[in-house]
């Protein structure tokens, strides 16, 4: 009874023990990694331990200012997948929320990568993936990896600041569907101006309208001259003197109806997590 | 006949108009008389003397017809002017401007006939169609129906005072002749493929005719409240009847003392502009009109001095203040300030403005 309870005992010590060891096995690199400089997750060692700090300050800064999940992510083995798969992988393992990004460099694919969730899709339409990418390119291919996610981040904060184009629309590549961005319903703080002015509108109309009425204010008798007159036209002329036609060319809105100008889009797919992702990137 | 009272000729008690009925009634035998039936009677006649008359210039009144020199006096008189009452004979003293009144000791209504003859004979009159308890049954409803008068208002008991009263008011007629002249334009917009076209078409609009207007209406008392009289307006002037003397018994009556040459400009003035509205209302079917000119000239006028049926009604709220009201004898309209709820009236504005302010929000929300 006692031995059975001791290989209980030492059975439930190795299960533990074993838990503990591939707990450590399965995260190894990245917990090193992510130690100091959070959301740097250097696995192709481009960056120094001072740069990885600078970055995260960066990255912070950023993700305070847009309530978004960021990321920098190096590879040297994409195992297999490319950069753009490699990517939102990483997204789908990592974001807690819903909205998010991660810059990639894959030295595997030779690519930067941006992908983009959530919110962040909607501000980052494809053209501004672009101007995002164009700011890190050059220094990709120089080797200078730093600064090219700095600036990549620093085209994001741009590109945040100016906010989500009034004729943003989602397009989505899979099924072809497109969806124009509509703004959360909200109050805005000047319609909450006009609602109180109406409603002290009202309250003065009201107030004031019986206060008048039983002071006798206003509501005095008026005489009422369509009831006591009567008019006998004897002569009556309408003469056309002049007649004017003038015409103008109307202008025609574009970029109304069915047509979407290019320059709002932002393409989004379906990720293999489910989730849906956008983004864009270049070969190097 | 300065001091008419009417006597039944069954019991010789005092008839009065009944306004529900249309008719004369004696209040003792109960019987009732036509207007026909009244016009082939003699009413029973006092005597009529200036107050404080030294000379003893009293005028018999026993003949038919009263003589200039009586009405000018009365019409003068800025004092108070004593007569004899025809039923017990007590002197009854009244204001210069009074024409029907109440004997103060007999209570018998008495009609002042001198006052109301000659020039100051009215041309039309409209007699009182709501006799006093209908006054007292509407004036209650009516308060009732104010939604921002205080709950404790509202009791029969504290209406002090309910007089019918004939108040003399000056009747403006006037015909207009006149043309009219404006420019005129109508324009007309349409989209033919990518074009707008705007087509304008400009008139000149004459228009040439007549304007009749009728019973612009004026206070024509001084001391009477201007806003309480004229505030009962309209009545169905086309009900006036010719003026008889009968009509004012049992009521109280004034006479005018405002001259129809001081109002003349004004009421000219108002029925002008009337008149050009008219005229200028027969232009239409023009997307503007722009008047060039609008001439009118009065073509023919008439003034009519008419007595007009007033219920005048003193309330005292409970707190003590005297609230006065004129109720049109003929339609019921009640026209006086009311007293406020004003916790009431605060509670009801603030929840209108809570609901203004609820919606403005669900709109600002949805937009």
């Amino acid at each position: 009874m006692i031995r059975q309870m001791r290989l209980k005992k030492t059975c439930l010590a190795m299960m533990v023990g074993l838990f503990a060891f591939f707990c450590g096995m399965t995260d190894p690199v990245w917990a090193l990694q992510a130690g100091e400089a959070e959301g740097i997750y250097d696995y192709a060692k481009l960056l120094t331990e001072e740069e990885a700090l600078e970055l995260a300050g960066e990255l912070s800064e950023l993700a305070a200012k847009s309530g978004w999940e960021i990321f920098v992510l190096t590879t040297e083995d994409a195992k297999g997948s490319s950069a753009r798969e490699y990517s939102e992988a990483f997204l789908d393992g990592h974001l807690i929320g819903d909205d998010g990004i991660v810059y990639t460099i894959d030295m595997d694919n030779r690519e930067v990568y941006l992908a983009t969730t959530g919110d962040a899709i909607y501000y980052l339409t494809d053209n501004r993936i672009e101007d995002v990418i164009d700011e890190g390119y050059d220094y990709v291919v120089d080797g200078a990896y730093k600064a090219a996610f700095s600036g990549m981040i620093t085209a994001t904060g741009t590109a945040y600041d100016k906010g989500i184009p009034s004729d943003q629309y989602t397009y989505d590549e899979d099924t072809g569907k497109i969806v124009r961005y509509q703004e959360p319903k909200s109050v805005k703080w000047y319609e909450v101006l006009v609602a109180l002015a109406l409603a002290c509108g009202a309250f003065l109309a009201v107030f004031l309208g019986v206060l008048g009425k039983y002071r006798l204010k206003w509501d005095a008798y008026k005489y009422d001259f369509h009831a006591n007159g009567r008019v006998d036209v004897t002569n009556q002329e309408d003469r056309l003197v002049n007649q004017l036609v003038t015409h103008r060319h109307i202008q025609r809105n574009t970029s109304s109806g069915s047509s979407h100008s290019s320059g709002s889009r932002s393409s989004v797919h379906t990720g293999s997590g489910g989730r849906s992702y956008g983004g864009g990137g270049r070969k190097f | 006949m300065a001091v008419i009272s009417f006597k039944c000729p069954n019991c010789d008690g005092e008839l009065i108009f009944d306004p529900s009925s249309g008719k004369y009634k004696c209040e003792y035998c109960l019987s009732k008389f036509t207007q026909q039936e009244l016009d082939a009677l003699t009413p029973a006649s006092g005597m009529e003397r200036p107050a404080g008359g030294a000379d003893g210039n009293t005028v018999p009144s026993d003949t038919a017809g009263t003589d200039d020199a009586n009405g000018e006096r009365a019409a003068d008189g800025e004092e108070a002017v004593i007569y004899s009452c025809p039923s017990c004979g007590a002197e009854i003293v009244t204001d210069a401007t009074t024409a029907a009144t109440f004997c103060y000791y007999c209570h018998n209504p008495v009609v002042l006939g001198g006052r109301l003859e000659g020039n100051y004979l009215p041309n039309k009159i409209i007699p009182f169609q709501i006799d006093k308890k209908e006054a007292e049954k509407r004036f209650l409803a009516y308060v009732k129906k104010k939604k921002f008068v205080p709950k404790a208002f509202f009791n029969k008991r504290q209406i002090t005072m309910l007089s019918g009263v004939y108040f003399p008011y000056w009747m403006y007629d006037a015909a207009f002749r006149g043309s009219i002249q404006a420019e005129a334009k109508n324009i007309r917009v349409w989209r033919r493929g990518d074009k707008e076209y705007t087509e304008t078409k400009y008139y000149h609009v004459e228009r040439e005719g007549e304007v009749d207007l009728n019973h612009l209406a004026e206070n024509a008392l001084q001391k009477a409240n201007k806003q309480l009289v004229e505030g009962v307006l309209p009545y169905q002037f086309d009900t006036m009847k010719d003026f008889t003397m009968g009509y004012l018994s049992g009521f109280t009556a004034e006479k005018r003392d405002i001259e129809k040459e001081a109002l003349a400009e004004s009421m000219q003035g108002e029925m002008q502009n009337y008149a050009k509205s008219l005229m200028r209302e027969t232009i239409s079917g023009y997307s503007s009109v722009n008047v060039k000119n609008n001439r009118l000239t009065v073509a023919k006028d008439t003034w009519n001095y008419v007595l007009l049926p007033v219920w005048t009604l003193t309330y005292k709220a409970q707190n003590g203040k005297l609230y006065y009201y004129s109720m049109n004898g003929q339609t019921g309209k009640v026209c006086g300030e009311l007293p406020i709820d004003y916790k009431k009236l605060s509670l009801v504005s603030g929840i209108v403005a809570a609901v203004t302010l609820g919606l403005g929000l669900l709109g600002g929300f949805l937009i």
